[in-house]
């Protein structure tokens, strides 16, 4: 079924939208929630909720590309349930090596006297760093910090060794310094 | 890291939610691809070590092939273990220990339906037909000495692997103590291939040691 059409379901209120995305998005929605997450179960209990906001939200929200819109979903309610079992002392999953791998990104609070973005400024900022550089070190990066996939899967997919993976996320992570430095852009 | 880089670390993580659609699509080809790869890299694996145990099982049972283990009769073989009874075989005390730790349960669902082998205990209650379906002959006392007893609650016991005459693929899984007068066949999980054999073997040893 053509994304379109399952768009069409939701804004007709027919529950058969949800059979539909699963069906076409299910594992790409559990993948996502299980990368950040580490846990199967949590990863499903996800991907329910993410159904169900995609239920609540479209109306009023048309989602021009349902696969991102789903997969923005994920990632967002996979980052709220790890907080919110981090807080329980029972998180667990790839979240902390991700945000301790980003946080070599950081610009020296001192280089970047700028008042801090907001967070959808942040995010253009992003974007336009990422166009920036090369496809594969763009791929590579949105892969492990947007997707939460890990080095090995990367390494696989890309036909390269995980080290080399590895070393190419840290000289890109050292760009994004330097690129939120030399903006100005304080986090 | 303090506290602080983590927060910020956080917030753009939480940036990368909301960048282009467009970047995020360019990523995501090969994703779903790439898991799939290394879950069949690491089915491989699990293969590889299926393969191998399956290979030190079979290692296990040369010995007892190569001393003419299988030459006894069957119905030598049949009369003889006949003699115990299915309560000397599998005692009480026994079976609750393969109960308690779920390794029995385990076996009996993967069982031949049809042998009966742990509905009966290790043989019929009829005392016929002791032996596993296809298997021609059970290892002597000599052969068992041979091959590596483990203790479990004071007593020795061994676990053996026994290839079908028929159905070189097809295994029995054996198990027998030691006693005084020999070795006595105290249970068995029958018609295994070497796929679930090797579940089989790991589930048998583990309850005796």
């Amino acid at each position: 079924m053509e994304d379109k059409e399952i768009v069409d379901l939701y804004l007709k209120r027919d529950e058969n939208a949800i059979t539909a995305t699963k069906t076409k998005f299910g594992k790409y929605i559990l993948t996502i929630a299980q990368n950040i997450l580490g846990s199967v179960d949590d990863a499903q209990e996800v991907e329910n909720d993410t159904y169900l906001k995609t239920w609540n939200s479209i109306p009023p929200t048309i989602p021009l590309k349902l696969k991102t819109y789903l997969g923005r979903i994920s990632r967002n309610l996979s980052i709220d349930m790890y907080r919110k079992n981090t807080n329980e002392k029972h998180g667990g999953g790839n979240f902390e090596a991700l945000i301790d791998e980003l946080a070599e990104s950081l610009p020296a609070q001192d280089a970047s006297p700028d008042e801090a973005l907001d967070s959808a400024a942040l995010s253009r900022a992003l974007s336009e760093f990422l166009k920036s550089q090369d496809s594969d070190k763009r791929v590579m990066f949105i892969k492990r910090y947007w997707y939460g996939a890990s080095i090995d899967d990367i390494a696989s997919e890309l036909s390269l060794s995980p080290n080399n993976v590895t070393v190419t996320l840290h000289r890109t992570r050292a760009a994004l310094k330097e690129y939120l430095e030399s903006e100005g852009i304080a986090v | 890291m303090s506290k602080t880089d983590k927060e910020r670390a956080e917030v753009l993580f939480d940036a990368l939610s909301d960048i282009d659609d467009n970047l995020l699509e360019e990523a995501d080809e090969g994703f779903e691809i790439a898991k799939a790869v290394n879950s069949n890299l690491k089915k491989r694996r699990q293969w590889v070590a299926i393969a191998a145990c399956f290979v030190i099982l079979v290692a296990a049972v040369v010995p007892f092939i190569s001393s003419g283990g299988f030459n006894k009769s069957k119905d030598a073989a049949t009369n003889e273990i006949a003699n115990y009874s299915a309560d000397e075989a599998m005692p009480q005390e026994k079976s609750k220990s393969y109960a308690s730790n779920g390794a029995y349960d385990e076996m009996q669902e993967n069982s031949d339906a049809e042998s009966g082998w742990f509905s009966d205990g290790p043989y019929k209650s009829d005392g016929t037909d002791a032996f596993i379906n296809g298997v021609d002959s059970m290892p002597s006392d000599e052969v068992l000495d041979q091959l590596m007893p483990t203790e479990w609650q004071g007593k020795l016991y061994v676990v053996v692997a026994i290839p079908h005459k028929d159905d070189g693929e097809k295994f029995d899984v054996v198990v027998f103590e030691k006693t005084s007068d020999g070795y006595n066949q105290v249970d068995g999980f029958g018609e295994y291939y070497p796929t679930t054999l090797d579940v089989t073997a790991e589930k048998g040893a583990s309850t005796y040691n």
